[in-house]
């Protein structure tokens, strides 16, 4: 067991080494640098390239590679050209914004997809599962931004119930905050949503027609407990490492979201620092998201070979 | 010219100026009474529309108040607020309110004395002593002198924008005393107070300056009547009120002249969509709002608590071509675009409504004194007919008109891909490629990418600043009579001669087709009600500004 | 010692899911997968009419720019209205369709073939296995939009490089999904015998393991031509997509955001096209998926982890 685990960790550190590699050839190799942008539209082309220079910009690939990386092994991931400040301290002032629209987006995720694939499976065949299953096959099938932009022009625009875009930080009250994210997080949990309906509808299903069910169902235990206690509990499992997937995807999902709702997080920075060229904080932020990716995945494989002992004691993965 | 074109162009000169608050109701109704009888000025204010009305509405107003925050809405992060370091628009437009040069704006855009008490010129025109007001205090509490005044035009001169153009003038700048300093050039330059009235040559206290070098300046410590707080990337800026600023005693004159902080606390909060600022406006979130969509503006008009100002001027944009390799270094080629080119229908699909842009063939704008018509019969005459002559002339065989363009400018790109459309309809292949602005950038330093990209260029700006004045500069105008002309427009002192030098540039321009311009534009900010005193000149600034 | 006379060939019929011991189930069961496939396919192939005809359906040039007819509410003349440089948005959501169904195949097959010929090789030998997965994890340790933001961001705003750059993104689902399918045969005593009998290994790849691949493959495939419809859709909404004046969906939406408060028919009729498509391509993967293989929980897993 503990070998699987020190196996897997292992793996993950040449794959980080890779990724971040990957970002710095993929950044430098795009054409524009930060200079442009950083000295305006009235700057002489005499006074970039003297940027240029002063930033070490011109110097080989490979020596600003090694540069780079001997930083990040000491933990110094730089400093944003733009912002002037560390690449760290950059990501933690918008860490807020997007771990809170994260979690929103999971909870609604959870609860909406939940409820939705139980009711269903419990009904199976009957109208309403039909419709829950139209709703949920319907939200997979709709782009993020597509959803965002409805739902502005419904409870923003013509009704009025909900501001139209931005972020009220939780300094300024709970109440504002989850106000001022409700839209973003139904938004980013709707696909989500309908994914786990899906999912908990099929499990549930299977999981209902185990003997042992039907033995409780026999015996006089209440539906009600049948479906709580027994059956979902067998189907939590799965599910569980489901959602933990989830929320690696929807840090990825935050990006497309933020933009849309202009809340100033971590998603909306990074395309921000891509289109200023900003190298360090592109690189930073990759890194990071990176890291917590394959962190998360790292984790879910390790409760999924605790859970079902049959995936750790093979030598390969089937899934 | 007959006599009645005569009153007309005079006419709309005024109303013009008129409207940007140039002149004050009185001043106009005198002026104009001059050329028309009672009745046509009336129905000429009355066809002015609400933008027009903002200004009467705004003439009646109450003492100026004292006191209260407020709350800006702000298009863009600026990054570095440094304004030598950086020409970024969206950092001179927060930290005009804190840092001030040896001159400044007046509200014509012509420079006037600001921390300069004094400015003389020696007979040849090569020694300038400029005398420094004296007990001017930085926001440190320090008191500004020549060294400090020293040190800052130092590092003008090695990493300014314009500060370097002018640094290769100038033998040599020196302190003659704590309030005295001066300055020796291996040729006369008329034009040297317009350079310290740019943003660039603003005076900060002198260890600023030399810890800063060539770097980003770390402290933001100026004479201005607001004092920088604190920026929170993405977040805000704040700002508040210097107790201790030395305002001058003469009138105030757009960024010259006294000014007045009555606000207590400025905030300028980044909201990067336009909807998000348009909204904050109207429930009152913000009190000022930046650059709001054209679009929006039909709905926003019709809003009673809001008065909406007009920034004219603003900025011209033009078509610069690549004359150093490629079909434009044919000046033919280039006379056949200028005759392409029909700018009506491309600035309403980009700008919606004639209020937002104005068609001159102006190298700067209407409002400045330096304003010129000349060249204008090769500008806005697009004849098909002609253009197709010219490009058989030339020899064009058909080959693609690689043109870059970007999304992130909207105004940009609209002109652009109607362009496309033009340039086909007469025959020719256009090659589009849309880009980041980063992109754009890089790629128009090489000479074998690109024939041709759109622009945009300060609309008040002195014609001989110009970026594409400079043979460096991506469309590489090399020209030996441009650059005689440049230098003896920079050399010469006399106002009369400088603009009929500045006409044989614009002239140039227009005839060796070094650039087709598209037109001006102009942005549209939007206010509470209350806001009394917004001078809408280029850069927003907040002193002489109350809420009442 | 005698010599066999004759040596028997090897196995000949390919390897099929029941002889594996997986119990089929029976055809009448498949009432709602036929009717999810049905339905499917009318949308779909709907969706195809459209893009096939759309020189003839349409009366107005998807790319004219008409300032003077701007911002037109849907009406008879113009099915979806105008957009703010006067184009039709019908027809650019027409032609807006072929581009992304262009995009949608060419990714499904880039990224299957690739994939494929990883998955085989990754699950037949051992050490190329562990460079492959190598490979696929850091590629996956991207948030998918993430990856393609990137890409897009280098190498440049064309429509070809939209197709890389999304088709990279799938390709780690598709060669670990392969690999899976090689790993559950690849021990069996089938396959083994094979082996000892000589056979190449290319023919046991090709001829016993490929044929098990190609359903599996299927389904994925549907899932796959939706994420690349939905990934090029929220590229060029975020700016980094197809070049701005090809009409793509992703485009069209795009360029209506701007406008969503004053003329919100600018978003609402062409998504719902992108909508019904991506609606009709799930139908149909589900029902087939359902039809081929409705045991496997493990497999939904694979086939619904999204590149969001």
């Amino acid at each position: 067991m503990y070998a699987y685990i020190a196996r897997r960790f292992l793996q993950a550190i040449p794959v980080m080494v890779l990724v971040a590699t990957a970002v710095f050839l993929l950044l430098r190799l795009t054409p524009g640098d930060p200079t442009d942008i950083l000295l305006g539209p009235e700057a002489t082309p005499e006074r970039a390239a003297e940027l240029r220079r002063d930033l070490g910009l011109d110097k080989p690939l490979p020596v600003q590679w090694a540069v780079w990386f001997s930083h990040v092994l000491r933990g110094d991931l730089g400093e944003s050209i733009f912002l002037r400040r560390p690449v760290t301290q950059a990501i933690w002032e918008r860490a807020e914004p997007t771990l809170m629209l994260t979690f929103l987006s999971l909870i609604i995720a959870v609860m909406l997809g939940l409820s939705l694939g139980i009711a269903a499976a419990v009904r199976q065949g009957s109208w309403a599962d039909i419709a829950a299953m139209l709703v949920s096959l319907a939200g997979i099938s709709m782009p993020t931004f597509w959803i965002g932009l409805n739902l502005i022009l419904v409870f923003a625009v013509i009704l009025g119930l909900l501001p139209v875009a931005g972020y009220k930080p939780l300094s300024e009250g709970l109440w504002e905050n989850v106000r001022y994210l409700m839209l973003p997080a139904v938004t980013l949990g709707f696909y989500d949503a309908a994914l786990l309906a899906r999912m908990t509808r099929s499990m549930m299903l299977g999981v209902l027609k185990e003997h042992y069910v039907r033995t409780a169902r026999s015996i006089g235990v209440s539906e009600r407990r049948v479906v709580l206690r027994h059956a979902l509990r067998n189907a939590l499992i799965p599910l569980l490492t489901i959602v933990g997937l989830m929320f690696a995807g929807l840090m990825g999902g935050a990006l497309v979201t933020e933009t849309v709702f202009n809340i100033p997080g971590v998603g909306r920075l990074l395309i921000q620092a891509v289109l200023r060229r900003d190298y360090a904080l592109v690189q930073g932020i990759v890194l990071l998201i990176a890291g917590a990716y394959v962190f998360i995945n790292l984790c879910v494989d390790i409760l999924y070979g605790v859970l079902d002992p049959r995936i750790s004691r093979s030598t390969s993965p089937a899934t | 010219m007959d006599g009645r074109d005569a009153i007309d162009s005079r006419l709309r000169g005024l109303t013009e100026r008129f409207r940007s608050g140039l002149l004050s109701r009185r001043e106009f109704v005198e002026a104009a009474g001059v050329f028309l009888g009672g009745t046509a000025l009336a129905s000429l204010i009355a066809a002015g529309g609400p933008l027009q009305a903002a200004h009467a509405a705004a003439a009646p107003a109450g003492p100026p108040k004292k006191g209260g925050t407020l709350k800006v809405a702000f298009w863009a992060e600026p990054g570095v607020l440094d304004p030598v370091f950086t020409t970024r628009y969206q950092t001179l437009d927060v930290v005009c309110n804190f840092f001030e040069g040896l001159f400044a704006d007046s509200a014509k855009y012509s420079p006037k004395p600001m921390l300069a008490a004094s400015y003389e010129t020696s007979r040849d025109g090569k020694l300038v002593t400029i005398g420094l007001r004296k007990g001017v205090t930085f926001h440190n509490g320090k008191e500004m002198t020549s060294a400090d005044v020293l040190a800052s035009l130092k590092r003008w001169q090695a990493i300014g924008a314009n500060g370097s153009m002018v640094a290769k003038r100038i033998d040599e700048i020196r302190a003659k005393d704590k309030y005295t300093i001066a300055v020796a050039f291996n040729k006369a330059t008329g034009l040297f107070p317009t350079y310290l009235s740019l943003p660039d040559s603003t005076i900060v206290p002198e260890e600023v300056a030399n810890a800063a070098g060539k770097q980003a300046m770390k402290d933001l410590i100026g004479t201005g009547p607001f004092k920088f707080v604190e920026h929170l990337p993405d977040r805000h800026i704040r700002a508040v009120r210097f107790d201790n600023y030395a305002a001058r005693t003469d009138e105030s004159d757009g960024m010259a002249g006294r000014k007045t902080a009555y606000f207590d606390e400025v905030r300028w909060l980044v909201a990067n969509e336009a909807a998000v600022r348009a909204d904050g406006l109207t429930t009152g979130e913000y009190d000022f709002a930046g650059i709001l969509s054209w679009s929006s503006y039909e709905r926003l008009k019709t809003d009673p608590n809001l008065a909406l100002h007009l920034t004219k001027p603003y900025e011209w944009l033009a078509i610069h071509l690549n004359k150093k390799q490629g079909m434009f270094t044919n000046l033919k080629m280039r006379r056949a675009i200028q005759k392409i080119a029909n700018l009506e229908p491309a600035n309403r699909a980009a700008f919606r409504s004639p209020e937002f842009y104005r068609l001159d063939p102006g190298i700067t704008s209407r409002e400045t004194a330096l304003y010129s018509d000349v060249g204008k019969e090769l500008f806005n005459r697009p004849n098909l007919d002609e253009a197709k002559a010219l490009l058989k002339e030339a020899g064009y065989q058909g080959a693609p008109v690689v043109w870059m363009t970007n999304k992130e400018s909207q105004a940009n790109y609209d002109l652009a891909l109607t362009f496309k459309g033009q340039l086909e309809a007469a025959g020719m292949t256009v090659d589009l490629q849309v880009m980041d602005s980063a992109t754009l950038r890089a790629r128009r330093e090489k000479p074998e990418l690109w024939n041709a990209f759109i622009t945009g260029h300060p609309a008040q700006l002195h014609p001989i600043m110009h970026v594409f004045l400079n043979a460096r500069w991506p469309g590489w105008w090399e020209n030996e009579k441009k650059d005689t002309l440049v230098d003896a427009i920079l050399s010469e002192a006399d106002p009369k001669k400088a603009y009929g030098l500045v006409e044989d540039l614009q002239r140039l321009v227009y005839e060796d087709a070094a650039l087709v311009k598209t037109g001006e534009y102009f942005i549209l900010h939007g206010a509470r009600k209350g806001l009394k005193g917004y001078a809408s000149m280029l850069r927003p600034f907040f002193f002489n500004v109350w809420l009442e | 010692m005698e010599q066999p006379t004759a040596v028997p060939e090897g196995p000949t019929k390919p390897l099929q899911a029941a002889d594996a011991g997986v119990p089929r189930r029976p055809w009448y069961a498949g009432a709602l997968q036929r009717w999810s496939i049905l339905i499917g396919g009318a949308l779909l192939l709907a969706v195809l009419a459209v893009t096939a005809l759309a020189p003839i359906i349409t009366p107005f040039d998807p790319n004219l720019v008409r300032p003077e007819i701007q911002f037109i509410r849907p009406n008879s003349v113009h099915l979806f209205g105008t957009d703010n440089f006067g184009r039709d948005l019908f027809s650019r959501t027409a032609y807006g369709a072929r581009n992304s169904l262009l995009i949608g195949s060419s990714v499904v097959l880039m990224s299957c073939l690739l994939g494929t010929i990883g998955g085989l090789l990754a699950g037949f030998y051992r050490r190329l296995d562990t460079v492959l997965m190598g490979a696929m994890d850091s590629l996956m340790a991207f948030p998918g939009i993430v990856l393609a933001v990137a890409i897009m961001a280098a190498i440049g705003p064309r429509l070809q490089n939209v197709i890389i750059a999304l088709g990279i993104v799938q390709i780690p689902r598709v060669t670990r999904l392969v690999r899976s399918v090689v790993f559950t045969i690849v021990h069996t005593q089938y396959i083994e015998a094979g082996r000892a009998l000589g056979m190449s290994d290319i023919r046991i790849l090709l001829r016993h393991i490929l044929p098990n691949c190609v359903s599996p493959l299927i389904v994925q495939a549907t899932f796959i031509f939706g994420l690349a419809v939905l990934g090029e859709a929220s590229l060029s909404f975020l700016g980094v997509g197809a070049p701005p004046y090809i009409p793509s969906w992703g485009n069209i939406l795009g360029e209506a955001r701007v406008y969503v408060r004053d003329a919100p028919y600018m978003m609402l009729l062409p998504g719902l096209a992108l909508s019904i498509t991506i609606l009709g391509l799930n139908l149909i993967g589900d029902g087939i998926r359902d039809w081929l293989d409705p045991m496997s929980v493990a497999r939904r897993l694979e086939a619904h982890q999204h590149a969001q």
